[in-house]
Parts: C-alpha cells; structure tokens; sequence
C-alpha cells in the first residue's frame, strides 16, 4: 500500500491513458468527472498540479464550526493575490478564486460569506503559487480547502468520514488551527476541549515527524490562531497569555506533541452589529474591514518550513 | 443603568454641551488683549479659535493674528447640501439607494482643520492640564478620566509614554484617543467636532456638482493609492499629516482619506432598517474617511459611514476639528488689518 506522500509523488508524474490520480487522496479515477470520486478534491487541481510539474505542499486550516474558515482563508488569499509581508500569491486555475470571491464580495456588502456546506464536494479548493520577494527559494505550491466545521467535527467522532480531511491533514507541511477568541473568553472549558480533540486528531493523522531522536513530537509547525480578535481585544497584545489563561489542556498538549508552535491573534472586521429581521432571524453585518494578523501565520509556517 | 445606557447618557450630554461652541474662559487666558505673546503663544497653540470667540473680544492686533492662524490652519467649506447614505451601505458594490432612503442635509458654513490633530498639538493640551481641567469634560466621564492614561500611567493618548508622543510622530494624528478626549481637545481649542455631514461636504463639496452626485473622493471618482494611506499603499502605519498631498481638497484640506479614521460628533444607534433591526453591542461614535488599514476602497470613501464605541482608544482613530463661522466674530475690516499691520 503507497503512502499519500508517494501517491501525490504519482500524481505529479501521473496519468496512465485516461486515468488520472487525485493529488489530495492518491484515489485513480478515469473520465470526464469533475472531482475525485472519493474524496471530492476537484480534478483541475490534480491536472495544474501534473501540468506544473512541482509537488505541491498542502496546509491545513483546521477549526471547529463558527471558527471563521472561510472568511479567514479568502482574506488571505485576497492578500496575498494583492501581496502582503514580502509573499505574492498566484491563484492556480479559478476554482481557487472562489472562496476569496465569496468573502471578500459578502464583505463589501457588510455581510459574512454564507456557512460553508457540510457536504464535501460544495467545497472550495485553493492552488495558489506562492512567491516570498528577496528568496531565492522556488516558488511554494500551496494546497488548502475550506472545509465546513461540522465535517471536521464529524471527522474527529467518526475518522475516515470525510477523507479529504484525513489526505490534506496527514499530507500538511503546516497546520492553521483557528479558535474564536470570543467563543474561548466566554465558554472556555467547552472550546478548550473541543480544540485539545482537534490537535490530538492533527497529531494522530500526521503521525510523528520529527528529524530528533528520541523526540516524539511532530516536526510539523501548529500555527494557534485566534479568530474574531475585534471582539475580544485582550487577545490582540497576547494571544499566549490568553491561550494559558483560557485554554491550559490545548497549551500543556501543544508542548508536549508539537516541536514547534506558535500563537496569534487575527481580525477581518474592526466591529460588527447584529440584524434582526422581520421573522426574528439574526445575521451578523461587518462594520468595516480591517485585517489584522491574517498573513502572519502562514508567513511563520513558510518560514519554518 | 446599564453601561450602555450610561454611555448614551454622557454622550447626549457632551453633544448638548458643544452646542453653541462660543467659549468663555476668561481664566484660560487673563491677559489676551494686551499681551500680544500670549496671544501668539496661543495661536501658535493651536487656541486661536479661544483668542477669536473671548468675551469681551481682544484688542485688534490679538484678533488679526488669530484670524491669520485661522485662514492658515483651517480651510473654509461654503454651506450647501450633503446626501447622507444609509450607515453600512457602500456605495459602489450595493444598488443604489433610492432617493428616499438618502438623508439630504443642509451644512451651515464653517471652517475645518487643514490636518488632523497631531501628537505635538495633543501634547500642548495635555501639558496644558487638558485631562484635569472638569470643564472641559462631561461630569459623567470625569470619575473615568483617570482609564486615559498612557502606557506609563500618565493621562494621555494610549500609545504615549510617560506624558510624551513617539519622537518620531511628532507630526502624525494623534491616535489612541477615545471620543471623549477629541471631545475636550476640541472643546480646550475652542472648537468642536465636525458632524458628519459636515466631514462628508468638507470632503467632497470641491469636487461634486449637485448633493446627488457627491464625489467619492476628495479628488474624483476613482481611487488611487498614491493619494491616501490605506491599507494599499503598504506602510501599515500612521503618516505625517502633510503627507500624501495629491489627496487634499482644492482647498487644501489634508488626509481626509486615509491615513486615520477621524471621529465626528455623530453617534449611530440601534435602530430600524427597513423590516430589519439593526442591533449593536453599545452606542457607537460615527467615524468617518477610512485609516492606514483599511482594506477595501469602497470604505475610505467621503460617503462610507461606520462606527466605533466612544471609550474606544484604536491606534487607528484621530480627530480634526471644525468651527462654524456663524460663532466666529466679524472679521476685521481690511482696510483696518492693513493698518494694524503696518504698526
């Protein structure tokens, strides 16, 4: 049995006649279809992928439901298809404009994307070529989707569920963990633990990697992101002073199983309100954008890759 | 009372208390109409406006400099009509407000800061006792004045440290400021805050034909980043307030786009939208032009409307401030400024 490494190694080189490999699950699929038949990846990422020629490296932004995914990731692809801290990015095929064109045109109405579906093949897949200014490192292939919270929940309870989580995980250079900074001030043991299940899912998938003896700690960099920082601004100046005060199973589990983590807090919106409508139902409306702390993460990832 | 309600409370006062804004503190200024250093003290201390309003009135040489100062740090904006957009409706992405849903406001004519209040015109209010000095606060704040403090404890802006500015940002906006203190600035300088229609004709009345078809920038329709420190022009930080001088008005008002969001003396509160309600954590302060951060260009418009909470002390908030010329003095005739002039 290959692994997903050595299947992804498959698809770069890929296709036998017709039949081609999923970059994401390693799955052979033939004809026409739109997206791998078991675990939904759109086939155009595997055929840029091939036709690129490169490896791609896969990140995983990982979350529960409400974490803000989605409106996290289309702002960083909008930043970086615009270029933030030294990092362009270049979106490979237009599927993977999609989840920034949702975000960013919600928020230009004051609105939030609409909640992505649980169902895995209504989600958004992002290639995007990324290009640090003043390396001289290749330009870095990078893989990530928008999966839906509830199907990460699902993944955890019920492993194998969804595969494309189980692929992209276990095949991540980096993970992106986002935690709503508001959800942990105001429930903190629930989203504690909720987190503490989704880094021992993390940990378990990408089994250990790491280049020390006798270390068993995985080499793979956990960026801890807290989302939605505009409503809980004691995050912003220490995002590891919150995580101790709020989240010690996370902290002390981090320690123990990742050589390398680190902390952040991140914004889209300065301020929010909530509208009530005629029958009752609540809907957030973004004020104004003002990102903050949306490319750090991934810069720090990069870096220590 | 809840602390909404309470901010609501000492917001309503301060805006009752600024109208009208003719200042008498003859305690401020005892010697105003003999000494002519104090005067220019004053003026150069940004107080020409105290000079100009005092009762009884100063000696003419003291309303000639200050009247000078006036022309030369602030801009005169004629009255006419502004068209108010709906609060969270951007103007390009959304259709089009019908006419009925736009506000047509009449703005008196008055005078608007050239730039917005800088660290080093802050600092002469704080040394000056600005945040001991309980006229100049509602009394309703007055037991909150001492949560202003800077990173050292001392009253003053939020990013100061021990009583002082950033060396380096002598000339950058002040930021760091709640409503309250551009509040009393304001009120210490003998002016007051601009409301939002007024930002919004200061801003684009130079460059628009007609209240229905404001232009969005100060300088046309479309937006360059080259004329305003948004998040596009990638300094990511406060600029000088004489940077960026493609951006000003015809009539040389500076960085009313970008750079940082300046508070007005409007406050924007829950309320009905159609069959919607719109519902906010507290009361919020209008602010209006859009900061050094701001991310999409539809938002650092003359016409985008959004708020913040008035205790808020952001690094991207700062203030300008305005007069009306109906609360000023008949200018000097200028036969007789020649005269006095001269001597």
């Amino acid at each position: 049995m290959t692994s997903y490494a050595e299947q992804t190694l498959l698809s770069a080189q890929c296709v036998e006649g017709t039949e081609t490999i999923c970059v994401c699950c390693g799955g052979r699929y033939a004809g026409t279809g739109r997206q791998c038949t078991r675990c939904r990846a759109p086939l155009a990422l595997s055929h840029t992928t091939r036709a690129e020629g490169r490896q791609p490296k896969f990140v995983s932004v990982m979350g529960g439901p409400n974490a803000g995914k989605t409106v996290y990731l289309g702002m960083l692809m909008d930043m970086l298809s615009k270029g933030v801290l030294g990092m362009n990015g270049i979106a490979k095929g237009s599927h993977s404009v999609e989840v920034q064109n949702r975000t960013i045109s919600a928020l230009e109405q004051h609105r939030f994307p609409e909640k992505t579906a649980s169902e895995a093949d209504e989600w958004q897949w992002v290639h995007c070529e990324v290009i640090r200014k003043g390396r001289r490192k290749m330009p870095l292939d990078l893989v990530t989707a928008d999966f839906a919270g509830e199907a990460i929940a699902l993944e955890l309870e019920h492993s194998g569920t969804f595969p494309s989580i189980q692929a992209v995980v276990s095949q991540s250079v980096g993970v992106l963990l986002l935690c709503d900074a508001f959800s942990v001030s105001r429930d903190p043991l629930n989203e504690d633990i909720s987190a503490l299940k989704l880094v021992s899912y993390i940990h378990g998938v990408q089994k250990v990697k790491s280049t020390r003896r006798n270390d068993r700690r995985s080499d793979v960099p956990l960026a801890i992101v807290f989302t939605k920082c505009d409503r809980c601004p004691e995050v912003q100046d220490a995002p590891q002073q919150f995580a101790a005060n709020h989240m010690p199973r996370l902290t002390q589990y981090c320690e123990r199983a990742f050589s390398r983590v680190s902390l952040f807090a991140a914004r889209v919106v300065a301020n929010s309100a909530t509208r009530l409508d005629e029958y009752g139902r609540c809907s957030e409306i973004a004020l104004h954008v003002e990102p903050h702390g949306i490319a750090e993460p991934l810069d720090w990832i990069m870096k220590s890759c | 009372m809840t602390v909404s309600a309470w901010i609501h409370r000492t917001v309503q006062h301060v805006q009752q208390s600024f109208a009208p804004v003719v200042m008498t503190r003859p305690s401020i200024d005892p010697d105003l109409p003999n000494a002519n250093l104090s005067n220019k003290q004053q003026a150069i201390g940004g107080k020409y406006c105290v000079v100009l309003t005092s009762e009884p009135p100063p000696g003419d040489a003291a309303l000639v400099a200050a009247w000078k100062t006036l022309e030369a740090r602030t801009g005169l904006v004629p009255a006419g009509n502004t068209c108010l957009l709906p609060a969270f409706e951007s103007r390009c992405s959304a259709p089009a407000p019908s006419f009925d849903q736009r506000q047509v406001v009449s703005v008196s004519a008055f005078y608007i800061d050239r730039h917005a209040v800088t660290n080093e015109q802050f600092e002469r209010f704080v040394v000056d006792g600005g945040y001991d000095r309980e006229e100049l606060w509602p009394p309703e704040i007055c037991a909150h004045l001492p949560q202003f403090r800077d990173q050292k404890g001392h009253p003053g802006p939020r990013f100061w440290s021990a009583g002082k500015p950033p060396i380096q940002k002598r000339k950058h906006p002040v930021v760091g400021i709640s409503w309250f203190e551009a509040n009393a600035y304001a009120r210490w300088s003998g002016k007051r805050l601009p409301t939002a229609a007024e930002w919004q004709r200061a801003a684009s009345w130079s460059c628009t034909h007609g209240a229905a078809s404001e232009a969005r920038y100060p300088w046309g329709n479309a937006f360059d980043p080259q004329r305003a420190n948004t998040w596009h022009s990638g300094r990511g930080d406060t600029a000088a307030v004489d940077d960026y001088p493609l951006g000003a008005t015809s009539n040389g008002i500076c960085q009313l786009i970008g750079n940082t969001w300046e508070w007005t003396s409007d406050c924007i509160d829950a309320r009905r939208e159609g069959s919607s309600h719109i519902i906010f954590e507290s009361l919020l302060a209008e602010i209006r032009g859009g900061a050094f951060d701001t991310y999409l260009e539809t938002q650092a418009t003359c016409q985008f409307r959004t708020g913040q909470p008035p205790l808020y002390r952001r690094p991207n908030i700062g203030f300008r401030c305005c007069i009306s010329t109906q609360d000023l003095p008949c200018p000097p005739d200028p036969a007789s400024l020649l005269e006095i002039h001269k001597l």
